[in-house]
């Protein structure tokens, strides 16, 4: 009885609360500081599998060491604007494009040829978009279309089909996602090919 | 021992989880398009479930009855977020595909459950085999929901190609959809064999 009596005081339930509480934040503190560096490698060795996958050149189940040497061995990387810029070839570059999408923002990759006007493909890093309907942006199916897609010399440059000079497919069913990579990107690359005709990218 | 197969037998078949208590749907619809997730969130849940429920089994006697809800949350999300950290250190992509889930054990109604139901009212050692038990057969119906979803949805098991070139996937059965309809149809069998050997036992 007396026991039942000391755990309904409210300084004993603040009191196990608070060191519950330190003991598990403690544990817990030790272990994300003891994980911390390889969780910050596997996020870097995903960033360069997505610009591998944006210039086409990702190795299919490569291993993290293929994938790091692959992308050390291909890229220079440059800065423009606080933009960072990785260039495979002196005008081939896979550079980062970001928008909203319809819940919120879509950061990726888009590979491009400057001088024959071509992509080399496109990568999302990130998206929170319907899974299943917006969330398909990241399904091969879409993606695969922007693999050496020959686009025309002056923007609009994405158009959907079927209107005319279309030369990508919108995914149905999901109208809001598609309508806005198709304008973030076609922001993006229209701002890419003026700074490269201006020659900032040299 | 017998208590051990007592236990064991109450969480794989006469109060599984998810057929008889029907708690952690959700769970259930969302990972079960693919058997390596629904295996991994299987195993994530057997270990949050096993050790939640012998903390609190643990400290019962020192915790104050009026804030143990809180105590039992704080300690499931103690060992929810070690769960996160752990796939991201060491399974980067099992964590990107199971994405919020693995956050969202916490809400998974089968751990609150048996800390409550059971952890607060047994020793320790029992509420740990109780953990693993419920966790078991969480699992075990996950996984008979994903052989078929994965095998008729994709034509593949754990990843592996077992159907014929001619296959034609189902798609139905990777959307959602394909789990209601696997989850309906499972628990309608399960209920029907109860009975009838209720009926027997009779």
């Amino acid at each position: 009885m007396a026991k039942n009596k000391r755990h309904s005081r409210y300084s004993y339930s603040i009191g196990f609360m608070v060191l519950l509480t330190l003991i598990m934040i403690g544990a817990l503190a030790l272990i994300n500081e003891a994980t911390g560096p390889r969780i910050q490698q596997n996020i870097e060795v995903k960033n360069q599998e997505k610009v591998l996958e944006a210039a086409n050149l990702l190795p299919e189940n490569g291993t993290d060491q293929e994938i790091q040497s692959l992308f050390s061995n291909s890229f220079k990387i440059l800065t423009w604007n606080e933009t960072t810029l990785y260039q495979l070839e002196p005008s081939i570059f896979v550079v980062p494009v970001s928008g909203s999408g319809l819940w919120g923002s879509i950061h990726g990759y888009i590979g491009i040829n400057f001088s024959q006007d071509f992509l080399l493909g496109l990568s999302f890093v990130s998206h929170s978009e319907t899974p299943g309907l917006g969330g398909r942006i990241e399904e091969a199916e879409f993606l695969d279309q922007f693999d050496n897609l020959i686009l025309p010399t002056q923007p609009d440059y994405l158009i959907y089909r079927p209107k005319p000079g279309g030369n990508v497919d919108a995914i149905s069913g999901a109208t809001g996602t598609s309508n806005a990579v198709r304008n973030f990107l076609n922001t993006d690359l229209t701002r890419y090919y003026d700074a490269y005709a201006r020659g900032d990218f040299e | 021992m017998k208590q051990t197969k007592t236990i064991f037998m109450e969480g794989l078949w006469g109060n599984n989880p998810i057929a008889r208590q029907i708690l952690g749907i959700c769970s259930a619809l969302a990972v079960t398009n693919l058997m390596k997730n629904s295996l991994v969130m299987g195993l994530g849940l057997i270990f949050v479930t096993a050790f939640s429920e012998l903390t609190v089994s643990l400290i019962r006697q020192w915790t104050p009855k009026h804030i143990r809800m809180m105590v039992q949350v704080l300690i499931i999300s103690a060992y929810v977020i070690l769960v996160d950290i752990f796939l991201k250190a060491y399974f980067p992509d099992i964590s990107t595909a199971l994405g919020p889930y693995v956050g969202l054990i916490i809400t998974n109604c089968i751990i609150m459950g048996r800390c409550e139901a059971f952890a607060q009212a047994n020793p320790p050692h029992i509420a740990f085999i109780d953990g693993i038990a419920m966790g078991t057969g969480y699992t075990l119906v996950l996984l008979t929901i994903a052989f078929v979803r994965e095998l008729l949805g994709f034509g593949t098991l754990f990843g592996i190609q077992v159907m014929g070139e001619s296959w034609v996937s189902w798609s139905i059965m990777i959307m959602p959809p394909g789990a209601f309809f696997m989850l309906g149809i499972l628990i309608w069998i399960l209920h029907t064999f109860k009975e009838k050997n209720q009926e027997v036992a009779k």
